[in-house]
């Protein structure tokens, strides 16, 4: 078909050349240069949408931003706000949100359902604040041997913030939970595009729910949330993938049986085995909700190909796991067949990234850097990557090469 | 190129009333401009056309071009049925397929490029 804008002589040249390159695509979103993620077919737009920075950007509509490693390692264990990932799934997302007559409505299986303006929830509740690490459930699947599909992440849909809001058990509580109430559902302001498209809403068991950290939040690193995660109110579930983080939040409905909506009967679910994982290629038999991170640790300092100068180098990253907090840190740079012990940062809590650094010697020619956490729980990276047919939960022992 | 207008939510609808009564009091309601979507250059075919009408009508085409170089033609045929069978896509079992043929061949990827001949197809037919 003709292509409006674009000669027959580029549409050939596009054909030719094989992949469809994204360098047409930076040109017309006017974005801020390109970025290439370290895997095939890893080119990506830099771009800058308001009230963000210029941040790796995989599809326009819906929006998915990516932050880049390099933020990580600037910024310290907290992530900016105009930095942190943007992940949606339904293209129908607000554009217009009236603060004053926003409510979010409480009911379902409850003695006196709610409608609750932003001013009654700060007011009413009593206010809490958690540091804590939302990670997309296909955070890094760009990286899964064999490929699978889905949004083709490197390692940046991931952030740590301060998250102030009230929690949800309070909210609860008010309503009156009625006996046999089992679950309790969360639905954003975000719309399908069509109406056979499932719309978006996730679900918490209600022990879970009222376990007092899991909160309705408004604000983000002491900043209301940026529109695109999730203004004006979101769920924050602590230690939880954050597919469970529902953004532009405006119904909670308490059920008196399981949720079988589409996100969580038929997506976002791994295999039923202990290691969330099936041999590569293969099919689990089957399936159950994502829930808890896996332990996981990043190189932030250093991307695979980077050149250094042979000797004592400084490697920093990052670790967490789903909430017991970070023990340990382990550096190698010989391909694991010695290993240190990385210097940790601060701790900000045990929902929170924890920074770590290293001085490793590093030899002239090829080095893989690898880095191993240990939660206080005793839970640690495999050295082998954990395949499943989604690409979720990646927390292999990670290796970056990099020459001097 | 025709794109299907994206159903607006009625509850948004409604939120804007109510901010226009409100907008009496001197409050607004907050505002996002939304990115347009990327050009895309699509290799000629006559699914091409198939692609914009019926893949462009809920998200973006990025999506199918940030998906994995050189993926078999099952993974397409699987992804687009997924489109109809989950999603609600009203695409006839031919244009599936047309549709599924054309993105296997055009998302080789990293395969080495064959020369296109002057119509701008590859050699293969594939």
């Amino acid at each position: 078909m003709a292509v409006p804008g674009r000669s027959r002589r580029a549409a050939l040249a596009a054909l030719g050349g094989a992949a469809l390159a994204a360098g047409g695509f930076a040109r017309a979103t006017g974005a801020a240069g390109t970025v290439r993620l370290p895997f095939a077919n890893g080119e990506r737009p830099l771009v800058a949408l308001p009230g963000k920075r210029p941040l790796i950007m995989h599809t326009s509509r819906p929006p998915q931003l990516e932050t880049p490693l390099a933020v990580f390692d600037a910024t310290g264990a907290i992530t900016p706000n105009d930095a942190f990932f943007v992940r949606y799934h339904l293209s129908d997302i607000p554009t217009a949100i009236d603060p004053a007559s926003f409510r979010l409505r409480v009911g379902g299986h409850v003695a006196r359902p709610l409608a609750l303006s932003l001013a009654a929830l700060r007011r009413d509740f009593p206010v809490r604040e958690i540091v804590a690490v939302n990670q997309c459930s296909g955070n890094s699947r760009g990286f899964w041997e064999p490929r699978v599909g889905g949004g083709q992440h490197g390692h940046g849909s991931m952030g740590c913030a301060r998250w102030t809001g009230v929690a949800l058990k309070d909210v609860l509580a008010r309503a009156g939970v009625k006996d046999g109430a089992v679950e309790v559902s969360f639905d954003g302001l975000d719309a399908p595009p069509a109406p056979t498209v499932p719309d978006y809403a996730k679900a918490l068991g209600i022990d879970h729910a009222m376990d007092g950290e899991v909160l309705l939040a408004w604000g983000m690193n002491g900043a209301e949330l940026p529109w695109l995660n999730g203004y004006p109110l979101r769920l924050v579930v602590p230690g939880w993938f954050g597919t469970y983080w529902v953004k532009h939040l405006a119904q909670v409905t308490v059920l008196d049986r399981p949720f079988d909506g589409y996100w969580m009967a038929q997506s976002y679910r791994v295999p039923d085995t202990p290691c969330a994982c099936v041999p590569a290629g293969t099919k689990p038999e089957r399936t159950r909700p994502i829930g808890r991170y896996a332990v996981r640790s990043l190189i932030t300092s250093h991307v695979p190909g980077d050149r250094v100068v042979p000797g004592p180098v400084e490697v920093r990253g990052l670790a967490f796991d789903s909430g017991s907090g970070i023990a340990r840190v382990l550096v190698s740079a010989d391909a694991g067949q010695s290993w240190q012990e990385a210097l940790l940062g601060a701790d900000l809590g045990r929902h929170a990234f924890r920074r770590w650094s290293a001085v490793l010697p590093l030899q002239p020619g090829e080095n893989v850097l690898m880095a191993r956490a240990v939660s206080n729980a005793g839970e640690t990276q495999p050295f082998e990557l954990r395949w499943n047919p989604s690409g979720y939960m990646r927390n292999v022992v990670e290796r970056v090469t990099v020459v001097a | 190129m025709s794109r299907l207008r994206r159903p607006r939510r009625l509850a948004a609808a409604v939120m804007l009333a109510g901010a226009a009564l409100a907008g009496l009091a001197g409050a607004a309601p907050r505002t996002y401009a939304l990115p347009e979507d990327p050009e895309l250059s699509w290799p000629e075919d006559p699914a091409a056309e198939l692609v914009q009408v019926h893949c462009a009508a809920c998200h973006s085409l990025d999506y199918i071009v940030r998906q994995p170089p050189g993926m078999p033609l099952a993974f397409w045929e699987a992804n687009v049925a997924k489109m109809v069978r989950a999603y609600g896509a009203e695409i006839s079992p031919t244009e599936q397929k047309a549709i599924a043929d054309y993105l296997a061949r055009i998302r080789a990827g990293d395969a080495a490029p064959a020369a296109a001949d002057a119509a701008g197809r590859q050699p293969g037919g594939r």
